[in-house]
């Protein structure tokens, strides 16, 4: 039998969850370390670029999380039940503060002059830069399922889930997302 | 023939959009938002300042009677059980009337092929001495009748780590 201390790191997303649901603060702050930043990420992008309410968002998405830990049943797993509620924190933020455009259709007119030659070459920040501002341009919802699908690695049924719709709209929007997105990224210069 | 707007877009993004798309996402997969690292720090702290609503049990000194929160027995518990070995604390229920403390549940995870039953003894034991540490003495005493170890899973990894 060993008795080796288990090094907090070492502990899968589950374990963490548990342990963290049963008053463990060190494994709380674990989930805080390793899923924080996704989350940030994910709200800052869906928020406009508003730092200060993807703050707000993150804050309130963790607090929940530390005071719903203990009635976690793992029936998604620890990652998508966060974003889930970064997700909705989200949109309430948006909802406080001014009408949210949920609409799919708009692309507007692109000019096709605007695409550049295949050997452009551009600097990775620059194309980062680029696709911020695209991000933008997207609805919400095509915003939303791009994010988790390209950035943070769900599966499709996990996307579902956190935007509270079916795969075939997930499906849908990720197909439009993705073609919107490629457009901007070719006009950009 | 007509283009249907999902060909319009794919075309005139073309292959480049799409390598940029790519360079773009990959960058955007390792990064880290600088103002996440100036404030994660103070933001855990005012995060972990919330305390969850939790009945309150009362303790025993020999000063007098004093109350301790059911989620702090739990927490005390899982931190006293965590230093043995093959098995993991899979959930804490104590048992109360109104304030009063009248029994415990433990449930746990334990490694295959291990055998059980030494390691629910030593569970038992360890939590014994913690609720006599927190609550003082408490009635009824620990037996096998009002403190429950059930084993719910059974892993052939250690279930510490999951």
């Amino acid at each position: 039998m060993s008795a080796e201390v288990t090094s907090v790191k070492d502990r899968s997303d589950d374990v963490l969850a548990r342990r963290a649901g049963l008053g463990d603060r060190s494994s709380f702050a674990e989930i805080f370390d390793r899923h924080g930043a996704a989350l940030y990420r994910y709200a800052v992008r869906m928020l406009n670029g508003d730092h200060q309410s993807a703050e707000d968002a993150v804050q309130e998405t963790m607090t929940k999380a530390w005071l719903k830990l203990d009635r976690f049943r793992g029936d998604s797993s620890l990652r998508t039940w966060l974003f889930r509620l970064v997700a909705n924190e989200c949109i309430d933020s948006l909802r406080r503060r001014r009408p949210i455009v949920v609409g799919d259709d708009l692309i507007s007119v692109l000019s096709r002059e605007a695409a550049p030659g295949p050997h452009d070459v551009a600097s990775v920040l620059e194309l980062q830069e680029a696709l911020d501002k695209a991000l933008l341009e997207l609805p919400w919802r095509q915003r939303a399922a791009w994010m988790l699908r390209e950035v943070e690695d769900l599966s499709y049924a996990e996307i579902a889930e956190v935007l509270d719709t079916s795969l075939a709209v997930v499906r849908g929007q990720l197909h439009r997302a993705r073609a919107t997105l490629a457009i901007r990224m070719a006009q950009w210069r | 023939m007509e283009m249907n707007s999902a060909d319009f877009t794919s075309h005139v993004g073309g292959e480049v959009g799409e390598t940029r798309l790519r360079v773009a996402s990959g960058a955007l997969r390792g990064h880290t938002e600088d103002r996440w690292v100036e404030v994660a720090g103070d933001m855990l702290t005012r995060v972990m300042s919330v305390s969850r609503v939790s009945h309150p049990i009362r303790a025993r000194s020999v000063s007098g009677s004093f109350y301790v929160s059911e989620q702090v027995l739990s927490a005390s518990l899982q931190r006293a059980l965590d230093v043995i070995p093959l098995c993991e604390v899979t959930g804490i229920q104590v048992q109360a009337d109104a304030d009063t403390y009248t029994g415990l549940t433990i449930r746990l995870a334990v490694q295959y092929p291990y055998p059980l039953i030494p390691i629910a003894d030593q569970v038992r034991e360890m939590a014994r001495q913690q609720l006599a540490e927190i609550l003082g003495p408490v009635s009824p005493v620990v037996t096998v009748s009002t403190m429950h170890v059930n084993v719910d899973d059974v892993t052939t990894g250690d279930p510490k780590i999951g």
